[in-house]
């Protein structure tokens, strides 16, 4: 099956007052077409900075690209200009974001709002589209969404509708061009557990009745768990371990993702048993030291993890880690993962 | 809810705060509340956000007034105490909030805002203050030498640190925690509740715990609340709570939660709930679920259920309780 979106070698900086902020230091990804990923890691580590330079969000001179590729159905984003980028946009890729009190405009009508792409992109098939037409669309996507009586709802502001819903309006919109990649960058981190609930079948289901590939960024391994089928796990700027959800879950290689899947709380943890943190905090990405971003705070560094960023070692096109435990001459590989195994 | 041990050491009877919202009439933020909470032990409060219990944990150190009902603390109402038990009420009942990066004053150093609450009791000589402050830093996994930094050199999970820290510093009784972990990530959310727990153990605290994230709230506490739109709709042992939830709310709460395992969470058997939760302005007299319920009758109709017993330190507010079949239900 063709690929999708391929990113390689990613680089991507940003220049602060306090110096060059490194936020993505070689990220390498890749989504089948149909396929659903989940993006995961702690704030700053480079999950939403990912996304937005997918869709090029960043303004040219806010984001300095300082290396790799961002290949979309063959094509380098990398190299399109913006006027080539806005076809892309919207039409090809499409996103939502994390917060629907602030990312929708409160001064227009919902309607309207889901309208605007319509009128603008035209439908897939023709290129023209009547305010009629786009009108229909619209009270469709609303529909389609699960929003009761989208007649009302069309002309009452973001300021009506609760989060739930506004998230509802948000991935109508992000669905009025039938993209073929949805990107949800913590579509569900703003709202309440039953509703999130809501939010993850309705995405299921737009996936299941059309070909949407999706990105979900999140940092709640539940939400993983309860939609990915590949997992990309992030630290410090990189793709530290990826494979199929099983792969993380059960077979996980990287001591971060050791650590992060032992400090979830879940529902049948003993009373008992003390959480098991990972101490210390994540990496500063202004000067971040040579080697590996985790270094600091992994139970198994060694003194090559401080000399350089680990490669990433494959197992397959779909399984890698970042992690010198696997590099050749590793004495003995820890068996950590292995008490996931029986789960 | 009474109870037949021991004095509890906080006792929420019938509590009330509503709060004015332009013409549009009355807030109901709590809306008849009570429970109670004994020496050493953690009691849960959960719920969606806009369901009262942040409101309900600022009655309780005395930033709202509340609106009726009463919060007796070792037997005494809160809001009829003198100056003095006042002063003293205040030393023993501390609140760590939800977001440290907005509770911490950033032209404070961490000593200065630390040794703060110290000061106006005079137990504490300006030198005094300084070496407990120091000595409190270190309690909570911070080094001494912090103490002349300003709130903006730390991380977020440094901060909370401070923030617990300062709520140490008058030797509280019961400490109410407002969502201590819920702007952390995920890693040190469990650096700052092993803290909590260890501190517990350490000086013999009582917290009320509120937060929204059910496993979370299973694992840290012994008895847990639930509330739904100003009403506590069921209360019981943590464990009883999530091996038997009985309230339909409740229910959905649980099977809502996502689960970290991806096989689990394929064959898992979903309630969904329709709909938001509305927003509890001038609510009708009824079962204030009605509208998600799906076991929804006439009889609920018929007022707001009260609490009451199902089985031992079992209490659910609904009025098709009997009816349900419990033990069909698992999550």
């Amino acid at each position: 099956m063709p690929k999708l979106l391929e990113l390689e070698d990613l680089r991507v900086s940003f220049h602060t007052y306090a110096g060059e902020a490194q936020a993505l230091r070689g990220v390498n990804l890749t989504l089948d077409a149909g396929d659903t990923l989940a993006i995961v890691g702690e704030s700053g580590c480079g999950k939403t900075v990912t996304a937005q330079s997918v869709m090029r969000l960043y303004p040219k001179g806010a984001a300095d690209y300082k290396g790799g590729s961002i290949r979309y159905k063959g094509e380098d984003l990398l190299t399109l200009s913006e006027r080539q980028m806005r076809r892309i946009r919207g039409r090809e890729i499409s996103m939502v974001f994390q917060d629907p009190m602030t990312s929708l405009n409160p001064t227009v009508p919902v309607g309207k709002q889901i309208m605007e792409g319509v009128l603008k992109n035209g439908s897939r098939e023709s290129k023209r589209v009547t305010r009629r037409d786009a009108r229909l669309r619209a009270l469709e996507l609303l529909e389609g969404v699960g929003i009761a009586d989208p007649e009302t709802r069309m002309g009452q502001y973001p300021h009506n509708l609760s989060g739930g819903m506004r998230q509802r309006v948000m991935i109508a919109i992000a669905m009025s061009c039938s993209p073929d990649l949805l990107i949800a960058d913590e579509p569900t981190t703003a709202l309440d557990v039953t509703v999130q609930a809501q939010i993850l079948e309705l995405m299921k289901s737009l996936q299941s009745r059309g070909n949407t590939s999706i990105i979900v960024i999140t940092h709640n391994m539940g939400v993983v768990a309860n939609i990915a089928r590949k997992v990309a796990v992030m630290y410090g700027g990189v793709v530290v371990e990826r494979g199929t959800v099983e792969d993380i879950f059960f077979r996980p290689r990287h001591p971060y993702a050791w650590g992060l899947l032992r400090s979830v709380f879940r529902l049948n943890k003993p009373k008992d048993e003390p959480l098991t943190p990972i101490d210390g905090t994540p990496p500063e990405l202004i000067d971040p030291l040579p080697g590996c971003p985790f270094a600091e705070r992994c139970a198994y560094t060694m003194r090559v993890c401080a000399s350089g960023m680990p490669p990433e070692f494959a197992w397959g096109e779909a399984r890698a880690c970042r992690c010198w435990l696997y590099g050749p001459g590793c004495p003995v590989i820890p068996a950590e993962w292995e008490e996931y195994s029986h789960a | 809810m009474p109870d037949a041990m021991a004095q509890p050491l906080l006792d929420v009877r019938g509590l009330k705060k509503y709060f004015t919202v332009g013409r549009r009439g009355t807030l109901k933020a709590v809306n008849g509340v009570s429970f109670s909470i004994r020496s050493g032990e953690t009691f849960g409060l959960v719920g969606e956000s806009g369901c009262g219990k942040t409101t309900a944990g600022r009655v309780i150190v005395r930033l709202y007034e509340p609106t009726e009902g009463a919060v007796y603390y070792r037997g005494k109402d809160i809001s009829r105490l003198a100056r003095r038990e006042a002063a003293e009420y205040t030393h023993n009942v501390q609140m760590i909030f939800q977001d440290p990066y907005a509770s911490l004053d950033p032209r404070m150093t961490v000593e200065a805002i630390i040794a703060e609450g110290m000061r106006p009791r005079g137990m504490y000589s300006r030198g005094e203050s300084r070496d407990k402050a120091r000595e409190l830093l270190s309690r909570v996994g911070l080094s001494p030498e912090h103490a002349q930094r300003f709130p903006h050199e730390f991380s977020g999970g440094q901060r909370q640190r401070v923030g617990v820290a300062r709520a140490l510093a008058v030797n509280p009784e019961l400490i109410v925690c407002d969502e201590p972990v819920s702007a952390l990530d995920v890693s040190i959310q469990a650096q700052i509740i092993n803290l909590l727990r260890k501190l517990q153990r350490e000086l013999g605290l009582t917290y009320l715990f509120i937060a929204h994230d059910l496993s979370l709230v299973k694992y840290v506490s012994d008895r847990v609340g639930v509330m739904y739109m100003g009403s506590l709709v069921e209360v019981a042992s943590a464990e009883d709570l999530y091996r038997s939830p009985l309230h339909p709310y409740t229910r959905a709460l649980l099977s809502a939660i996502p689960v970290p395992n991806p096989i689990e969470e394929r064959g898992r058997r979903r309630v969904l709930l329709e709909g938001d939760v509305p927003p509890p302005l001038n609510t009708p007299d009824q079962c204030l679920f009605l509208g998600r319920c799906p076991h929804a009758t006439d009889r609920c109709q018929q007022g707001m259920p009260q609490l009451a017993q199902a089985r031992e330190g079992h209490w659910v507010a609904c009025a098709m309780n009997e009816e349900l079949n419990v033990d069909a239900y698992t999550i």
